[in-house]
């Protein structure tokens, strides 16, 4: 009875401690760190507070970390983290996140968001959101709806986003900005 | 100035006759450009109380502050009916003599926590109450056994500098979780050990160094104080939360405390005053105190470079591995559970409320409930509106269904935090025995300081403020 009790509550077996001082030549070792907020699968938290990461293409993260670090992109709550990492530590780490597993790319079903997404947001983050590293474009289909909401509403408050984002989406009402998160963000795993 | 009065002990008197001095020649500069002698940066109870000691001695200072809010690491969360609960740190206890002192001095007061009664385990899937939980006699033999090797083994170690210890390498080249696999022969005690650094140090033996393990033990006095809540480190708790005690110190420095002043860069050049720019605008001191914790020290840039152990500190800090924690709190009509001789404690090793504890107002008059929980040992809790109801059924569990009638329901995300990389980050091997030297030594005209960087109370207000007299002492020998 005692060894049933133990086998149902054991913890989880530890992991293997990582050697934080050594080289971080292993993006899953450096991504250790980011699973404190980002969760260990990358997808982040469902109430948007932070994104989803998994399947984000590399170009694309390590862009934005190194634009975080740089202070061009105007992040706090990430900057300390992004400074820690040199510029092979961060290839890794996107490397990494980029390979873990994404929600697929398919079509989301609430609304008329399809329609505004359709209109104003697929050229450039494609026609299922599935984003273009050419256009320096992320990977937007399954991000969570409190998360692209808040971007959507002041697309210009971290100085990421090009100017023809910031006019994109001036042209847009707070509803239509709702129903074309909601759309992206109905893609679920 | 009364540049001379260079009393290092503070008395209230002393530094009503500062305010005076202060308000009768409205030294509440406005000017940017104004050299002072002093800027600290961070507003937290270190930053806070380097700034209070220095103007004391007639220096001119200021602090310079990223949030809208003072406090730091303490914050005080509203509740219905005017009454706060903490959403960052909250006890004091016995030996915490500074933190103490300076909330006496700003008429801050104090008074127990409430721990009359029964505390409620859920511990290898048998949930119990009592004051400690069910366990063999063998495994309380084992448990206190490797207790007590560990407290002996921290009082080996220096007292504010472990990495000066002999053996510091070797100590700091493995984890308490190995420790614990070579010395613990029970379950039990592995899993109390798990309990205690998720609890107290937000991080799992398997991540924790064991040198930074035991330091952390001897900067607080040893195990035993640092676990025990009543007569322990948990033991009091401020009047109005602890925040009080920051705001009351930023109250008394008046226009010195420059909020929404988030600093971008620090150029440290010979032959001019330091330069301190920040989004508010660009400042000039004759010294700088950066009162951060290491890695959010990253947010700024230092120009020159800061030496390459301290970069290697604060990299190393912000590579951790962390259980960033929500602190979350429900009110009630009442604390219910006291009449049914609970204390509304629960510590449990499956529940992802990792530890629930009675955090009600002295008076009793509401009752409160609060809990730590880990969204990344619990992805399940990770959706705020969600959390709130899978918390409500978890404290029914423990509590009963009265557990279901809450008022109101506040929480603090560390994670979501913008300045603050996490609450209290526990150093995984090797950061420690390398580049500890680090931790205090001024960079020319830069000085640290922060709860990290204090001898005694390390993590907690008490170490905060003991670094902020630390460094105001640095400081005024600096600046003779």
């Amino acid at each position: 009875m005692i060894a049933i009790w133990w086998a149902c509550t054991a913890v989880a077996p530890p992991e293997p401690a990582p050697d934080v001082w050594g080289p971080t030549d292993d993006g899953a070792q450096v991504y250790a760190s980011c699973a404190s907020c980002h969760l260990a699968d990358g997808s982040g938290r469902p109430d948007g507070v932070v994104p989803r990461l998994a399947g984000q293409p590399a170009e694309i993260l390590a862009s934005k970390l190194t634009r975080i670090a740089s202070g061009q992109v105007d992040l706090p709550v990430m900057l300390p983290f992004a400074r820690a990492l040199t510029d092979d530590a961060i290839a890794q780490v996107a490397e990494h996140i980029e390979g873990l597993p994404a929600v697929a790319v398919g079509q989301g079903t609430a609304g008329g968001g399809g329609t505004v997404y359709a209109d104003h947001c697929a050229a450039c983050h494609g026609a299922a959101g599935e984003g273009s590293v050419p256009l320096g474009a992320p990977r937007l289909c399954g991000q969570h709806h409190g998360y692209l909401l808040r971007r959507l509403r002041a697309p210009e408050s971290r100085g990421d986003a090009d100017a023809a984002m910031v006019a994109i989406v001036q042209t847009l009402g707070d509803e239509q900005l709702d129903a074309a998160a909601t759309w992206l963000a109905a893609c679920t795993p | 100035m009364a540049r001379s009065v260079h009393t290092l002990s503070l008395t209230r008197k002393a530094f009503l006759r500062g305010v005076a001095v202060a308000a009768a020649s409205s030294v509440l500069p406005a000017r940017a450009d104004a050299p002072d002698d002093v800027l600290v940066i961070g507003a937290g109870l270190a930053g806070l109380t380097a700034a209070r000691r220095l103007v004391a001695m007639g220096y001119s200072a200021r602090v310079l502050e990223a949030r809208g809010r003072v406090g730091g690491r303490t914050v005080n969360l509203a509740l219905p009916g005017g009454h706060v609960v903490e959403g960052g740190g909250e006890w004091i206890g016995p030996g915490q003599d500074r933190i103490a002192a300076l909330a006496a001095e700003v008429g801050v007061g104090t008074f127990p926590a409430y721990y009359e009664g029964a505390t409620t385990y859920d511990l290898r899937g048998v949930i119990s109450t009592g004051y400690l939980p069910d366990f063999a006699s063998r495994e309380g033999g084992d448990f206190f056994r490797a207790a007590w090797k560990l407290d002996r083994a921290c009082r080996a170690l220096p007292l504010g500098d472990p990495w000066t210890a002999a053996n510091a390498q070797a100590l700091d080249a493995r984890t308490l979780g190995s420790w614990l696999d070579e010395h613990a022969t029970t379950r039990f005690t592995h899993d109390i050990f798990r309990l205690i650094t998720r609890a107290i140090m937000a991080g799992h033996p398997e991540r924790i160094s064991l040198l930074w393990f035991l330091a952390y033990l001897r900067s607080g006095g040893g195990l035993l104080p640092i676990i025990q809540n009543d007569g322990g480190a948990q033991d009091q708790r401020f009047v109005g939360g602890s925040q009080a005690v920051s705001i009351e110190v930023a109250r008394a420095l008046g226009g010195r405390v420059l909020l929404g002043h988030p600093v971008s860069r620090v150029t440290d050049r010979p032959g001019q005053p330091v330069v301190v720019d920040t989004l508010g605008g660009t400042f000039h001191a004759r010294r700088v105190v950066v009162a951060m914790m290491p890695a959010d020290t990253l947010r700024i840039r230092f120009d020159p470079l800061l030496p390459e152990l301290r970069r290697e500190l604060c990299e190393g800090w912000a590579r951790l591995t962390r259980l960033p924690i929500v602190k979350l709190s429900l009110t009630y009509r009442e604390p219910f559970w006291r009449a049914a001789g609970l204390n509304g404690a629960m510590q449990s090793d499956r529940s992802p409320l990792q530890l629930v504890f009675d955090n009600s107002p002295e008076d009793g008059s509401i009752g409160v409930l609060t809990g730590f929980l880990s969204v990344v040992e619990a992805p399940g809790f990770a959706d705020r509106a969600a959390r709130q109801a899978l918390v409500v059924e978890e404290l029914v569990r423990y509590f009963g269904d009265t557990a279901r009638r809450y008022d109101a329901y506040v929480e603090k995300d560390w994670a979501a935090d913008p300045w603050s990389t996490g609450c209290i980050t526990p150093l995984g091997p090797g950061l420690l025995s390398r580049a500890g030297p680090a931790l205090r030594a001024p960079v020319g005209r830069v000085h640290w300081a922060g709860t990290e960087t204090s001898d005694r109370w390390w993590g907690y207000m008490d170490g905060a403020v003991r670094s902020g007299e630390r460094v105001a002492e640095e400081l005024a020998a600096a600046l003779t």
